[in-house]
């Protein structure tokens, strides 16, 4: 199935995802399987320490399939501070997954990142 | 702290510090903090088994050579050894060592090097000015049960003195240029990381693998047995720990010190 066509889409619908990363294995955030017939706007995309006193590295990576396929980083090994937050997309700062495309985390520390990412799933 | 607790959102703009940037905090913004250097740097998750860490970094010239690990040792500069910012990996300037005489040696023994049979890692960067045989660490007296890691045009090793064995692997190494080496044991299997490359290693006769390295010895750099180091050295850590057992990216920065 074709992802929509934006400028006429059957629906659009708010959504939110979480992931608690409990270790430093490369973990998928968010999937948009192929063929889904979906188009994924990431409008919201917070990176927090729950640590209160280490910091932790960050990155974030979009791949090229849904399932392996290439990484590229967005964030790559970016510091967070003790209980600090970082939002590298928003609504001004949004990102497109199309179909056959993930978005992926991976923590330095264990139990130190929680993550947040609210988006428009349009199809 | 609620992620929307922001200066951002309430009231005037805060400015994150070294110390403390907890908060909420937009790429941008990130950006230049790290631009103008406060953002809050990457802390080490094993620094608590550093047990050596030299900078090497200082004015041209100086003697002094600064320990930045829990053990903040101290040391005496032997021979024409001091602080050269004519070469640098990090930090603007490295430790010169003209292949003669010239080491540092802690005043103090120390248990820095006292690996027992555990894990450890021994990694730096490396310049060579020549392609002689060349001692990077060891500790002294140099006798059973004493540790040294060095290096040449042709084989990286870690051995042991007093008993003539060590554990080694070939490499290509190329003068006047910097180099990563690493030298690691986990679990009894000793490995050797040339700019991140894991090498092939010979552990004939034991080698360093089992041994007990069970001494507390004073620590010198730049001098293995009767192998003076030729070159500068920059950021030497010395760690409990197997940090590497795998190929990896060599470090892109200065050690943390945290």
């Amino acid at each position: 199935m074709a992802a929509p066509n934006l400028a006429s889409p059957t629906s659009i619908t708010g959504k939110t995802t979480y992931l608690d990363l409990t270790s430093t294995s490369e973990t998928d955030l968010l999937v948009n399987s192929a063929s889904s017939g979906k188009a994924l706007r990431v409008t919201f995309l917070a990176l927090c320490n729950v640590d209160g006193t280490a910091t932790v590295d960050a990155t974030v990576k979009i791949y090229s399939a849904a399932s392996g396929g290439t990484g590229y980083e967005i964030v790559s090994t970016m510091t967070v501070p003790a209980d600090a937050t970082v939002t590298p997309l928003g609504r001004d700062l949004s990102l497109w997954l199309e179909e056959d495309r993930r978005l992926t985390v991976t923590a330095s520390a264990a139990d130190d990142l929680v993550v947040v990412c609210s988006y428009e799933e349009a199809s | 702290m609620p992620i929307h607790q922001t200066a951002r959102t309430f009231g005037a703009r805060r400015v994150p510090t070294l110390a403390d940037a907890s908060g909420c905090w937009q790429l941008g913004e990130v950006t230049q903090a790290r631009r103008d250097g406060i953002w809050p740097g990457t802390s080490d998750p094993l620094f608590s088994e550093v047990t050596l860490l030299l900078a090497m970094d200082g004015t041209n010239g100086s003697t002094t050579f600064i320990d930045d690990s829990n053990s903040s040792l101290s040391f005496t500069a032997s021979g024409n050894a001091q602080i050269s910012t004519a070469e640098s990996k990090f930090g603007g300037a490295s430790g010169l060592f003209d292949g003669t005489g010239d080491y540092i040696q802690s005043d103090t023994t120390t248990g820095a090097m006292q690996f027992g049979t555990g894990d450890f890692t021994v990694e730096a960067w490396v310049y060579l000015d020549s392609t002689a045989s060349e001692g990077v660490i060891q500790q002294t007296p140099t006798t059973n049960p004493s540790c040294y890691c060095s290096i040449d045009s042709t084989a990286v090793r870690v051995g042991r003195h007093g008993a003539g064995q060590y554990s080694g692997a070939s490499n290509t190494l190329s003068i006047a240029t910097w180099h990563h080496v690493a030298w690691v044991r986990e679990s009894g299997t000793v490995y050797i990381f040339f700019d991140g490359v894991s090498q092939s290693v010979s552990d004939a006769s034991g080698g360093v693998g089992s041994y007990d390295f069970s001494s507390e010895r004073t620590v010198v750099v730049g001098r293995a047995g009767a192998l003076d180091f030729d070159g500068n050295i920059d950021s030497l850590r010395v760690t409990k720990a197997a940090r590497y057992t795998a190929n990896f990216t060599p470090p892109s920065g200065a050690f943390p010190t945290s």
